[in-house]
């Protein structure tokens, strides 16, 4: 049985609709049209003890709110869902001693304090001994690599290193489940990588259960076995991010250079034409055609390079966005 | 005058703006009742246990009739501006003024009588259904010399609170939290404009200091003169003081700014 | 949340260190303590110009002589020394906390989110002027009305003083909460704020029907006078009463009204 179970999990919220000016602000007092917006429309899953999940999808989505569900802070609206055996929205003080929720944009640490007068705050609030609060500490600071930055106030770190800091609160009691909402929003490339590192180590040693949000395909590239992709409310993939496009694989994408100029008209017989400026194109073809038109087209035209690729992840996700229906993987 | 032309439109952009908040100035002026209520409670309990009816000069519906209206004077002549300006040295936006051809000092004058252009309006409605409840209560004449005293005592009350502040906004320059020191310095100007009592009711050396300093021509003066408490001959002159005062204080904002605007563009804010 | 003594003696502990952590805060902005201290003396002086006008005026009103209005007056003073201290940021960043959504992350805490909102900062430099002006003036009107302070008489007047004190945290958080529902909640808590100045002076210059509605409806008047009214020995017996049953009263109100603005939040929000 899993240690998360989501089961037809609906949010919906109200809210008025606002016009601007100053006679529809007259007007809203008396009557204002109520909007129902659906944010999650019901989704089910099931998350093994020591996986690490990735929730993908487009801004407005539904994975934040999923998340908020899943620690609490929301009630649904219909569904079910469980964590370890608790029902997040209880509140119970047992749940949430072992879990943690990172949010990217909202901080837990004191502005103007160093960091670790933060880290020792929720020492106590998480009713830590001291020998399991200093080896934690001293275990996350190594593997961070943010030992002397400790006694520095907040407001001085590097959005990168501040971030880190986070991390460190928030695991620091050593929850058996993480929720991570945008951990690497904002930060640059090297941190972005460390922090996907020590993430996959983390969560490596402690099987620990993590569910991950990112805008950055990369992240979830590289840290998540599982993908869950969720638009409009709906799940539409669950599964191996790097299947995705076997849903789609009709296709292949084709790259030529040409030493002489082609033109388009001359291409567009053999599939769509996604880029071209008469010594360079970039071609969609059916798969089954792509021997038979490879051929074709080194005969027929003046070839520098050829190449064939499979079709970016980036836009399996995206056809997946445009089309409706949940479409599972078997967990195989 | 082209030149003219620009303050006109700051002028017109902070009336459109005071438009658009006029409801927040009028919940302003219901919370602010709150303090003028305390002290016509506390002067009918006063006069009510008080063997006389005369009280430091003032009957009892004077004394009503000034905490009333140095409620509602001192919310008009209220300034505010002290935090934008202090954000425009701090942020830098001052620099937008040294480069464009508007002068910094009209640019806020114009600014706050546009503000305030439609709190007037508001306040002098109250003003007149006040004077006219107040004479139906206890009879009195408010005449109408008198009333127009009133009312240019208010315009230099105007001035020279603009420019108290005016020029301690100056401080900016030179301290960087300045927010607390403003709040303390309206704050004390409040009291010492007579917004809370009469100030003559302290005595007359306490009046003797008072009415060597500026602050009472804000509220306490122009009150007075409404409430009959000051002969013609004191109420001309108290106007010269306050224009006195206008230009003094025009010199004194002068000055500040100029020592503070050194110091800016040396630093090259 | 259990309310268990395990429970109660970790909030404590909490609470200890959020005030250390505030502390460690104004060390590092000295010039925004100084300025604050500033601008509180200033205050603080305004509200003295009422005391001295009375006693200016020597005589007594409504039957409170100047050196009882003293007591009201330092009492008064001493409870905004409380209120500015331990309430007031605090209460006046619940709304951004709700902007934020850091509102969220405490939520998720083993932790009362009520008391981690309430009383997560304590100010240090508002309450000092009013604490030393406030004990000042009580003790003086003691020598002056030559009252020999017992042990019981200090102790009831600290136990009224508590009393006032949870009333106060909990009709001053009351209005915040509507924050939960509107963003513009900014004119009723001023009004409310405002109300408050109705404290400069005793209850007692104010007409029954006021006294009234500030000491059982709204009980702003409740907050500064009772402590007072205690001292000058004017309790009768509903009065005793309504010390005791007051702040168990407002507390649960409170405590009712945010579980629902919370209730309310969890589901209405995305």
């Amino acid at each position: 049985m899993g240690i998360i179970r989501v089961e037809q999990l609906c949010k919906s919220f109200e809210y008025y609709e606002k016009e601007l000016g100053f006679k529809h602000s007259l007007k809203n007092l008396l009557r204002r049209k109520m909007m129902v917006k659906e944010a999650v429309r019901g989704i089910s899953f099931e998350i093994e003890q020591g996986e690490m999940v990735g929730f993908l999808g487009p801004n407005g989505s539904g994975k934040t709110t999923t998340l908020k569900m899943l620690s609490g802070i929301l009630y649904p609206t219909s569904g079910a869902a469980q964590v370890f055996d608790y029902v997040p929205w209880e509140r119970k003080k047992d749940f949430k001693m072992q879990f943690s929720i990172v949010m990217g944009q909202k901080s837990q640490l004191w502005w103007d304090l160093p960091a670790n007068e933060s880290l020792y705050l929720n020492k106590c609030i998480y009713e830590l001994e001291d020998k399991a609060y200093t080896t934690a500490l001293a275990e996350l600071t190594e593997l961070l690599d943010v030992k002397d930055l400790l006694n520095i106030q907040v407001r001085r770190l590097s959005l990168g290193e501040r971030m880190k800091m986070e991390l460190i609160a928030s695991l620091i009691h050593r929850p058996k489940v993480i929720f991570l909402d945008e951990p690497t929003i904002g930060l640059d490339l090297i941190s972005q990588k460390r922090i996907r590192e020590f993430l996959k180590y983390y969560n490596q040693q402690t099987k620990s259960t993590i569910i991950l949000t990112s805008h950055y395909m990369a992240d979830i590239e590289d840290l998540c076995k599982r993908t869950i992709i969720i638009n409009q409310g709906n799940i539409v993939y669950d599964g191996d991010l790097r299947r995705v496009n076997e849903l789609f694989n009709a296709k292949k994408i084709i790259k030529l250079q040409f030493t002489d100029e082609v033109p388009r008209q001359a291409l567009a017989g053999f599939g769509e034409v996604l880029e071209h400026d008469g010594m360079n194109a970039v071609l969609e073809i059916d798969k089954q055609d792509l021997q038979r038109y490879s051929k074709l087209m080194l005969d027929r035209f003046p070839i520098l390079d050829f190449n064939i690729e499979d079709i970016p992840v980036e836009q399996g996700i995206e056809s997946l966005y445009q089309r409706d229906g949940v479409r599972h993987e078997s967990l195989a | 005058m082209k030149a003219w032309h620009k303050y006109r439109r700051t002028y017109m952009l902070a009336f459109q703006n005071a438009m658009e908040y006029r409801a927040d100035f009028l919940l302003s002026i219901i919370s602010g009742s709150f303090i003028v209520i305390v002290q016509c409670f506390l002067w009918t309990a006063v006069f009510s246990s008080s063997p006389n009816d005369v009280i430091n000069g003032y009957t009892y519906s004077q004394m009503i009739i000034y905490s009333v209206l140095s409620g509602v004077v001192s919310k008009l002549v209220s300034a505010g501006f002290e935090g934008e300006i202090a954000n425009d040295i701090k942020t830098g936006g001052l620099s937008k003024f040294i480069a464009q051809p508007i002068n910094y000092f009209w640019y806020r004058i114009c600014s706050f009588f546009g503000g305030k252009t439609v709190q007037m309006g508001i306040v002098l409605l109250m003003l007149v259904v006040m004077m006219i409840i107040f004479a139906q209560m206890w009879e009195i004449q408010f005449g109408v010399m008198r009333t127009v005293f009133f009312l240019a005592s208010i315009v230099f009350g105007l001035l020279i609170n603009f420019l108290l502040f005016y020029s301690i906004s100056a401080l900016a320059f030179v301290v960087t939290e300045v927010w607390g020191v403003f709040i303390a310095f309206s704050q004390g100007v409040y009291m010492l404009s007579g917004a809370v009592f009469p100030l003559n009711i302290f005595g007359d050396a306490a009046t003797g200091v008072f009415s060597l300093l500026p602050f009472q021509y804000i509220v306490f003066f122009p009150v007075n003169i409404i409430n009959g408490n000051l002969a013609s001959d004191a109420i001309v002159s108290g106007l010269m003081i306050q224009a006195g005062w206008v230009i003094a204080l025009i010199f004194i904002a002068k000055l500040c700014w100029a020592s503070g605007m050194r110091k800016y563009v040396a630093v090259g804010g | 949340m259990e309310y268990s003594l395990k429970e109660v003696q970790k909030h404590w502990r909490m609470f200890g260190i959020f005030a250390k952590n505030s502390l460690i805060g104004y060390m590092e902005y000295r010039a925004n303590f100084y300025s604050s201290l500033c601008m509180e003396i200033v205050f603080l002086f305004s509200k003295l110009i009422y005391i001295l006008f009375v006693f200016q005026l020597g005589i007594e009103i409504n039957g409170i002589s100047p050196d009882e209005m003293l007591i009201f007056t330092g009492t008064y003073t001493i409870m905004i020394a409380i209120y500015t201290g331990l309430f007031m940021d605090n209460f006046y960043g619940l709304s951004g906390h709700i902007r934020n959504g850091t509102l969220d992350m405490y939520m998720t805490k083993p932790l009362s989110l009520q008391f981690m909102i309430s009383l997560r900062h304590v100010n240090f430099a508002l309450p000092i002027p009013n604490l030393i002006a406030g004990i000042t003036m009580v003790v003086m009107a003691w020598q002056r009305l030559v009252i020999e302070p017992s042990f019981i008489h200090i102790a009831g007047y600290i136990g009224v003083i508590l009393s006032s004190t949870i009333v106060m945290y909990s009709v001053l958080l009351l209005p915040q909460i509507l924050s939960f529902w509107t963003v513009k909640s900014g004119s009723i808590t001023e009004m409310l704020d405002k109300c408050w100045d109705l404290n400069n002076m005793p209850m007692y210059i104010y007409p029954q029907w006021l006294r009234r509605m500030g000491l059982y409806v709204v009980p702003i008047l409740f907050i500064t006078n009772m402590p007072s009214v205690y001292m000058i020995e004017r309790l009768d017996t509903l009065l005793t009463v309504w010390i005791m049953a007051a702040p168990v009263l407002s507390f649960v109100a409170v405590r009712l009204f945010w579980k629902m603005a919370l209730k309310r939040y969890a589901s209405a929000s995305s």
